[in-house]
């Protein structure tokens, strides 16, 4: 059973705790999702229930966190490793060993497991993973989804009673969050204890215990899912799942049988007969030392005006094609009439200036825009996208999310002709987010917008045409919607509930204020 | 394919050859096969350029600097610009002192980018290095290609918002640069503590041994690598000794002299 009394967290820099007091009690086995706005002080929270602030932090501990009675903080090595499995928002850096293989064995090493234990746990991981070719391969050529995935098995393989989890399903495609997420099932069966931190409760719902709203860093609601305010939640701009929201609103719907997909649809071409902005190909790009392409087309045109999503399971090339149309990756014969910028997946890496404010004066500076034109623009960029607050704040010192939209807004201070977002949903709640798509697409105007994403409900509401990449393919190049059914959200192999209730009523997938007006 | 610990152990002779070696020449030579160690392994052309003009700014300056503040006696002018006099031992000093650290660095790029860090971690365990030192040996090693991938990154988000760096002002320029290591600093000590709680959380103590202890062979070609070479920095050292105990006056020996000859040309 794990205990917190009186938990508070005071960041050295700060005069009040920034999480606290926390009194909860959690008894095993059991799947509790930690959900609330960005910043609220949930990864403190999760960190504390670790025992890792109290043995690294510079800030002040008060109160106490028990696990059977015991201070995490006070195992040993050893007990922690078969204790505790801890994985953070950044699976890449967490990343402590050169192959997949000993990733898995690191843990059951810390343990003291025998080496034919190890063996055996690590070839029923490898299998388990589903997309490890070899186990000796570096963990650091994965994809980002797909190094989440093996923090996670590597947690898990080491037979850890408690896990603790950060936003765990963050960079994950839908069928790789279901096995996750039937994973933690198979565990919470198996008498472990769960713990999740997530904005978006959709692939949690129908499984998780309780669920824990925390806003600035206290707990408001500690309930059931079928217990729990749905406004309340709503209101915290948590992700809801849209089914339940829809039951809410239309009580008579029914939403519970969810119908199959669809077969997907023959691949459609793009008829946009505008000039391209930008085009590329034809290309064969594969990553030093692989051996299989991660990305290769005959050509592909883009054009003005267009919101190009780009989807596609964990290590399908999204980021790479992203990446060659913005030429950090070199190689690619890239045909461009105006300016690119793009925002990789770690905003961190754009970031370079001393406050937000000149991040986002950068720009417009460089271009020699007067004083008068700079500030204007910056402030309207910045109120567009909630950062009027922050922009005295240097950029290095923000959240997550924050720093990802200081990333886009820099970008859009630029005025690109094309934008490119490498997952633009990481670390952002769902209320800023719908904000932020809506920013970004009226300042791009007649710009070609391109993002790629897991968000598959996100992407078809706000792209006019969708890429369905699979091993580095473009299997799909249509429309989000198409009234013939011809389009990218029948051509989804495993698209989510949300998505196939919209298109088992041949609805666009929009959002749950829409779908209520159109059905109505 | 050469074993990780071979290559450790040729690492340790490069080093041990770029002290006793002083003749520009020879250094020279040790620098042109760290270079061909590092080619072998398919560098793109672009890291190859980047290195170029990492390592010529290394010996031009030193060169530079040795040559115009070369202080010891005697020194010979070069030649005499005003006031300012280029030392020919001072530029011959340079020579040396930037080859050295060039031979040195190249041995360990080649070694860092044809090795699998895992491996290397093996080689050094087997060798007797404490668990806890190669482990963070290796993770600073396994970094380094993400540290150079970031630093492109920043540059590149910074090409795409900006002008070309060339068209400011020397000062702005260096201001500009100073500040593209902000991003990749702050990334660093978010990943190093990430790190350092994933360790934590996962049980991992460096005083403990690890159960699970790869074996890699020493190969056939291995062992007659390493005896040549072994036996060749073993002959040099020796010879470099046997001079140096000459020009002390300590030791002397009439058949020696057309080693003294050798040693003072070419080593």
């Amino acid at each position: 059973m794990l205990v917190a009394k009186d938990l508070t967290y005071t960041y050295p820099s700060k005069q009040v705790p920034s999480v606290g007091p926390i009194d909860v009690e959690i008894e095993g086995p059991a799947i509790v999702v930690i959900t609330g706005p960005t910043g609220c002080g949930k990864s403190t929270l999760l960190r504390l229930m670790a025992g890792l602030l109290q043995r690294h932090g510079q800030g002040r501990v008060g109160g106490s966190v028990r696990v059977d009675k015991i201070s995490p903080a006070a195992w040993s090595p050893p007990v922690r490793a078969a204790s505790l499995g801890f994985v953070n928002q950044c699976p890449g850096d967490q990343l402590v060993t050169g192959s997949i293989a000993d990733e898995l064995a690191f843990g059951l090493e810390s343990v003291g497991a025998s080496v034919e234990t190890i063996q055996g746990e690590v070839l029923t991981w490898t299998d388990r993973l589903g997309f490890v070719r070899d186990p000796g391969q570096s963990p650091m050529q994965l994809s980002g989804g797909q190094q989440q995935q093996l923090v996670i098995a590597s947690a898990v393989a080491a037979g850890a009673g408690l896990l603790l989890l950060d936003e765990p399903l963050s960079q994950l495609d839908p069928p790789a969050a279901a096995r996750t997420v039937d994973m933690l099932m198979k565990l919470r069966d198996l008498g472990r204890t769960i713990m999740v931190v997530e904005h978006r409760l959709e692939p949690l719902w129908g499984v998780a215990d309780r669920i824990i709203l925390m806003e600035e860093g206290q707990i408001q609601l500690d309930a059931t899912p079928a217990e729990m305010p749905v406004a309340a939640l709503q209101a915290s701009g948590v992700g809801v799942p849209p089914l339940v929201l829809l039951q809410e609103r239309i009580p008579s719907i029914m939403v519970a049988q969810v119908p199959p997909a669809k077969p997907p649809p023959n691949t459609a071409g793009n008829t946009n007969k505008a000039p391209a902005i930008i085009s590329i190909g034809p290309i064969d790009f594969k990553h030093p030392g692989a051996t299989t392409p991660a990305f290769q087309t005959p050509g592909i045109e883009f054009h003005s005006g267009e919101r190009v999503a780009v989807l596609g399971h964990n290590g399908s090339g999204k980021s790479t094609l992203l990446e060659l149309l913005s030429g950090t990756l070199p190689g690619a014969s890239v045909q461009l009439a105006g300016r690119i910028i793009g925002v990789p997946q770690d905003p961190d890496l754009c970031l370079f200036s001393e406050s937000v404010w000149d991040e986002l004066a950068y720009a417009p500076r460089e271009s020699r825009e007067g004083n008068v034109e700079t500030r204007k623009r910056v402030e309207s960029t910045a109120e567009s996208l909630g950062l009027t607050p922050l922009l005295q704040a240097p950029p290095q010192a923000l959240s997550r999310g924050q720093r990802g939209r200081v990333a886009v807004a820099a970008a859009l201070t630029a005025v690109p002709d094309v934008l490119a977002l490498d997952e633009p949903t990481a670390g952002q709640d769902v209320g800023l987010l719908e904000h932020m798509m809506k920013s970004i697409d009226s300042a791009m105007a007649d710009g070609l917008l391109l993002f790629a994403t897991h968000d598959m409900a996100l992407a078809l509401r706000w792209a006019s045409r969708v890429l369905i990449l699979e091993a580095g393919v473009v299997v799909f190049d249509g429309p989000a919607y198409s009234p013939d059914g011809v389009d990218a959200a029948n051509a989804l192999k495993s698209p989510t509930d949300w998505v196939r209730f919209c298109r088992a009523r041949n609805l666009p997938v929009g959002t749950v204020e829409q779908v209520v007006e159109w059905l109505e | 394919m050469i074993s990780p610990r071979t290559k450790i152990l040729m690492l340790l002779m490069v080093g041990v050859l770029s002290i006793t070696l002083e003749q520009v020449a020879s250094l020279g030579v040790l620098a042109t096969l760290a270079a061909c160690a590092v080619l072998l392994h398919g560098v793109e052309g672009r890291w190859i350029r980047r290195g170029a003009i990492l390592i010529v700014a290394i010996v031009w300056s030193t060169v530079v600097s040795q040559g115009l503040f070369y202080g010891q006696e005697p020194r010979t002018p070069w030649f005499q610009i005003g006031p300012v006099v280029v030392w020919v031992e001072g530029v011959e000093h340079g020579l040396v002192q930037s080859l050295r650290l060039v031979s040195a660095g190249l041995a360990g790029v080649a070694i860092a980018i044809s090795t699998p860090p895992d491996r290397l971690l093996t080689a050094l365990q087997r060798m007797g290095v404490p668990a806890g030192i190669c482990f963070l040996a290796v993770t600073a090693l396994r970094f380094i290609p993400t540290l150079a991938r970031e630093i492109v990154q920043v540059r590149a988000a910074r090409r795409h918002r900006g002008r070309p760096l060339w068209s400011r002002t020397p000062w702005a320029w260096i201001r500009l640069e100073v500040s593209l290591l902000r991003p990749t600093v702050a990334r660093t000590l978010r990943r190093a503590r990430a790190l350092s709680e994933s360790l934590d959380a996962r049980g991992y103590d460096p005083l403990q041994a690890r159960t699970q202890h790869e074996t890699i062979p020493q190969s056939s070609a291995d062992k007659i690598l390493l005896t040549t070479a072994l036996l060749g920095t073993a002959a040099l050292v020796c010879s470099r000794i046997m001079y140096l105990l000459y020009t002390a006056d300590l030791v002397y020996h009439p058949g020696l002299q057309g080693l003294y000859a050798w040693v003072r040309a070419w080593v």
